[in-house]
Parts: C-alpha cells; structure tokens; sequence
C-alpha cells in the first residue's frame, strides 16, 4: 500500500457538519483510484486531508506503512492538482512553473529540462511565455497538471482535472494520464465525469455524505448490479436521485 | 536559498505586471507632492516667515504712536507698512489687507492715544499726590486708549498669542514711561528739584540665548513638508496592492501550492517583505529626486537631507517594514478584495490624516496632536523631519525606528495568527 488514511474524521465546526465520518481507504502502488461522490461528499475534504491542506479531528495517514507526521516530508512525493486554476494569472506558463519548481529546491538546468519536457508532453511548449491570463479553459488545465507533476511525484492528486474544457483537451489530459501511470506514478482522482472515471481508473471508491459506501473496481461495480449498464447507473443506485446542494 | 530566490523573482513581476498598483505607488505621491507643495506653499511661508508683514495705522501724533512704532522696529520681527498701494493706510484698507492675507497682523493707534494716555496717567498721580490741590477727574470720565489688533486668519494658536503678548509688552513699557515721566514732572514741581525721580529704567533687560537642543518647534518648509509626508502616505499606499495581492493568491488557489511545497511559509513571506520593502526605498528616492530637482524647477525651495543619506535609507527601509507587514495583515484578516482595498485604503487615509500627512501636526489642535501620536504615519513623518530639519543621524532616531520596529512585529504577528486560523 503506498498510501492509507485510516478512520479519517474532519467536522467544521463553523457550519457544524461533519465532512468525513471514519473514512478509511488505501491507494496501491501503480493504482489509478477514483474518488466518486454527489457535492457535499467529502471528497475534496478528503484529498485535501491526504494531501496536506487540512487537519482532521482524528485519525491517521501512513505513508508505506509508516504513519505520516510531517506533511512538508512528503511534499516531494505528493503532487497535488487542484480544481481552481491555481496559477499566477500575471506570469507566463513558464515563470509559473518555474516559480512552482523553485519551491522543490529544484537546480536550474533540472528545473528547464523538466518544465520543457513537460510543456512539450502536453503540447504546450509554443505557448510557454505567453500570460496565463491569455490562456484558453482547456490549456490552463494542462498547465495546471504540469504544475503539480513538477517535483515528479509518487502519488498524484488530482480534483477534476478536466472540469469545464473542451474534448480536445480532455481527451489529451485522459492519455497522458494513462502514459504516466504507466510509468509508475499512482493516482487518487475525483471526477463528475463516471465515463471518464470508468475509463481509466483501476479502482473506484463511491462516498456519500462523509462516507465510502464502496470499494471496487468500475467493472465489478457494474458486474455486481444487474440492473446498471454503466457506472453511472451503479452511482445513482448507491447515492440515490435526491438533489444535493 | 533557490526557493527565496523564486519568491524574490516571482513577486517583482507580479509587481512590475501590477500597472495600476504601480500607478498608484509612483504617479500619484509625485503629483501629490508637486501639487500640495504648490498649494500649501504661501501658507507655510507665512507661519515660517522670521519677519512678518504688520501693517500699522498710526492715527496718533504723538509719544503712543511713536513709541510702538520704535518699538515694533526694535522688536525686528516686523515688516513695518504705513501704505498700501501707495495709499495711506486707513482702518478699512488695513483690515482688508489683512484678509486678503497681503499682511498677517495690522495694529490700529486710535487718534489721540497719547493725549488720552498722559490724560489718565496724571489723573492718577494726581490722586496719589493730592498736594497739588489740582482738579481729580472722576475714572468713569476719563477717555479710553483702544488699540486695536487683527490677524490674518491663518495666524494661529501660540504665534497670535506669542504676537500679542509682545505688542501688550510694548504697550506696557510705553505706559511704564508715561508714568515715571509723569511722577518725575510733578516730583519735580513739588521738590523744586531736578534730579528727583529719575529711575534707572535700563538697568533692567531681558536677553534671549541661542536656541537650546531641541529645535522641535521649527517650522519645516512646504517642501519639507510634503516632499517627506507625501513618501510616506505613497510608502504605506503599498497596503492596497499588497493586499489584494494576497487575497488573490488566497482565491485563485496559488496560495494552496506554496502550502503543499516542501518551502516553509516564512520564506514567501520575507520575500515579500524584502520586495515591497525595496519598493518602499525606491519610492523614497524617486520622490528625494523630484524634491531635489524638480521643485526648485518650479519656484519651490528644494529638498534637502544635508547629505544624511545613510540615515534617510534606512528610515527610509523601516517605515517599509513597517507599511508591508500592515498590508501582509490586512492581506490575512480581509476576506475579500473589495474588504482588502476599502479598509486598507481608509485605514491610510485616516492614518495619514492624523498622522500630519494631509496638515502638519503644528497646525493641529493639542487634542488632535494626542492621538496623531498614535500613528505610524506620524512616527515616519518625524523621522524624516528629525533628518531634514535637525540633521539628525541614524543613532538620533532610534526611538522612531524601534517604533516602526515594533510596528512591523506586531503586524506581522497578526498575520500569522489570521493566516494559520484561514488554514485549520
């Protein structure tokens, strides 16, 4: 097990809810995990737990068995992508990432190397000094991921990725996510999109206020509930038609 | 050391991007400077002037009218004017001169007074020598001697009551005079004597020494005024950007990436200090230099640090501190941009307002000068006063560094604690 949070519990206390209710789950070396829930699951809570953001009431994160006390020690095998565009809007592509890389202690030489290689990864080596601010929806996404793949992490972290982009962008996110999972880097994902999820997650856990209600893969998923034809069908059966704020 | 570099780089183009920010920390304090020095400058002149402008309506022909005017003259305090426009001046034209600001004190000798002076006086001599066996006029009878004094309005406080105790001084002495000349004659009369009564009247004096150490009181220029307090308002406008600055960071999520970086938070935190800090010393030197040799360009007197250059950096470097750690917490404790740049820009304002940014504080209310004590704005603007009026060196100013110091420490403190409150 790469990571594990065990009987995670985070209350707010300015809204009085409960976010997480002893949530425990696991990420397998190589997995792609998908975190699927309605609004108001838990599921940014969660990753943002795991990722070193929040604090939560109780419980405890381990780190290959061994449990996490010092966040930042992990900073470098922890990649975080975001849902917000979390870049400078004012600097190129390539001044953000360059800046976001200076907090890696990363050397210049690796630091070009490795901005380059991915700018080019994702196709956006030609627009590299151009202002974020001038960017479309779909390439600030990209940059967004290069962003939280610059410390070339273990584990990647990413809250809708491919939210509110074209297909094209999308589709080019999906792949290279696929080609970086194959070489090695594990990934926790949450996602509206179950299609895309049932594409290219190995696992997926489905939390409804606070909790996993399960655990499986997107095929046993579907294969354990005659009446879903996909995981969509599987997802509402679990969660239900309710509206959710 | 790779990391503060990247925060150091990071926060100069953010600044150097920030076009209307920028515009606000360089444009405005420049016209703001070379405007209210203009303005202000008549003003000031007036309550700096070593010699003021009287005008004097001497309607009196005799030793009250000659007296005051001898005095006045002595006193060398005074341009002394009789005319105005080449007319002689009467009640009316002097009282209109007077507000028209053409002169800041005129000074009416009723016709008579001397007549009217000697009148009283020997009616009194009369009444302590009744010997004389002449006529004693009852006091409800006697005539009044009424000179009359009038201000230019912008003469205030300590230097009207400073002007009127020296001219009730004169008066005093004239009357002094009067009456020993008159106790003398009569002394005379009755002794047959005359040597009787002559009172050594000069034996007695009062002399002024030189200014002692502190020169606190004087009076700076409209350029040593506003060249110094318009740097400072510009330093500490840095709040708005700087703020809103971080409240981006905050809502755009960049800030969530420097949570998750292996960086601790203070290393973006001194790089930002150090960046609007040395904005801060580039304001200041952008703002000397207009002083120095733009506005003597228009008529105004120049600006001046008599070569304390060392001293007005690292004043200069402080008043910096102080102003970014003010926008750091703003920064922390506002939600939104819109509560960022309404309470920072108010907050400077109110700060500059009774800190003597806006009016000097010797022009202040003893109330107001109370709690203009309170203000950064204040301290910052007594500093550069200190450097440009007493030439005083950076060891001089240790108690308004350690003001600023404290300051700085203090706000910083309070962003911390917003800051980790914003996180949990």
């Amino acid at each position: 097990m790469l990571l594990e949070a065990k009987d995670i519990v985070k209350e707010y206390k300015s809204t009085n809810t409960k976010a997480l209710d002893h949530v425990s789950i696991g990420i397998e070396k190589g997995e792609i995990l998908g975190l699927l829930g309605p609004n108001g699951a838990g599921k940014s809570s969660l990753i943002n737990i795991i990722a070193g953001l929040l604090t939560a009431n109780s419980g405890d994160l381990f780190w290959e068995k061994k449990k996490i006390i010092n966040h930042k020690l992990l900073s470098y095998k922890i990649g975080l992508v975001p849902q917000d565009i979390a870049l400078y809007p004012k600097l190129s592509a390539y001044e953000n990432l360059n800046f976001i890389a200076t907090q890696y202690q990363i050397k210049r030489k690796e630091r070009k190397l490795r901005i380059n290689h991915l700018l080019q990864s994702l196709g956006l080596y030609k627009q590299r000094n151009k202002l974020i601010s001038e960017f479309s929806g779909g390439m600030k996404r990209r940059i967004n991921l290069i962003a939280g793949l610059i410390q070339q992490p273990e584990l990647l972290i990413m809250d809708e990725p491919t939210v509110g982009i074209d297909i094209q962008s999308k589709q080019a996110i999906q792949h290279y996510l696929i080609e970086l999972n194959k070489e090695g880097v594990s990934m926790l994902y949450t996602s509206h999109m179950l299609e895309e999820a049932q594409n290219i997650c190995h696992r997926v856990a489905i939390m409804d206020q606070g909790r996993i209600i399960v655990t499986a893969s997107p095929e046993e998923l579907i294969k354990h509930n005659p009446e879903a034809i996909n995981l969509e069908d599987v997802f509402i059966q679990l969660t239900g038609k309710e509206l959710r704020d | 050391m790779i990391a503060f570099i990247g925060n150091i780089k990071k926060e100069a183009l953010l600044l150097l991007r920030d076009k209307a920010g920028l515009s606000f920390l360089f444009v405005m304090p420049i016209v703001l400077v070379v405007l209210m020095t203009l303005l202000q400058d008549k003003t000031i002149k007036k309550l700096q002037v070593e010699q003021m402008d009287i005008a004097v309506v001497n309607l009196d022909n005799g030793i009250v009218g000659k007296s005051i005017l001898k005095g006045l003259r002595k006193m060398k305090i005074f341009h002394i004017h009789q005319q105005y426009h080449g007319d002689s001046l009467t009640l009316a034209l002097a009282q209109e001169a007077v507000a028209k600001g053409d002169f800041q004190v005129g000074i009416l000798i009723p016709p008579k007074s001397s007549i009217y002076t000697r009148r009283i006086i020997s009616n009194e001599v009369r009444k302590q020598l009744p010997t004389i066996g002449t006529q004693i006029i009852p006091d409800s009878l006697l005539p009044m001697v009424d000179i009359q004094l009038f201000f230019d309005p912008i003469i205030k406080g300590s230097l009207r009551k400073a002007l009127h105790s020296s001219l009730e001084q004169l008066m005093a002495n004239i009357r002094t005079i009067i009456v020993f000349k008159s106790y003398t004659t009569t002394l005379q009369k009755i002794t047959g004597k005359s040597n009787v009564g002559k009172f050594p009247l000069d034996r007695f004096s009062l002399s002024e020494s030189e200014d002692l150490g502190d020169k606190s009181l004087k009076i700076p220029s409209s350029t040593q005024h506003n060249v110094p307090a318009w740097t400072v308002f510009a330093i500490f406008f840095m709040v708005i950007p700087l703020a809103t600055q971080i409240i981006t960071e905050r809502e755009e999520g960049s800030l969530m990436r420097l949570k998750i970086s292996p960086t601790p938070y203070s290393i973006p935190l001194i790089a930002r200090i150090c960046i609007y800090s040395f904005l801060a010393v580039i304001q200041a030197i952008t703002l000397l230099l207009i002083g120095k040799y733009l506005l003597p360009l228009m008529g105004m007197q120049a600006f001046d640090i008599h070569g304390n250059y060392i001293s007005f950096l690292i004043l200069t470097l402080f008043i910096g501190l102080a102003a970014a750690a003010f926008g750091i917490a703003v920064g922390n404790i506002a939600k939104t941009h819109h509560q960022a740049s309404v309470f920072g820009s108010i907050s400077v304002v109110l700060l500059a307002a009774i800190g003597g940014i806006w009016v000097p504080t010797y022009m202040m209310p003893d109330s107001l000068l109370k709690i203009a004590q309170w203000s950064p704005l204040n301290w910052s603007l007594q500093g550069y006063y200190d450097i440009v009026l007493k030439a005083d060196t950076i060891n001089q100013l240790g108690g308004i560094i350690l003001k600023l110091g404290l300051f700085f420490v203090l706000n910083l403190g309070i962003a911390v604690i917003y800051g980790k409150r914003k996180n949990t």
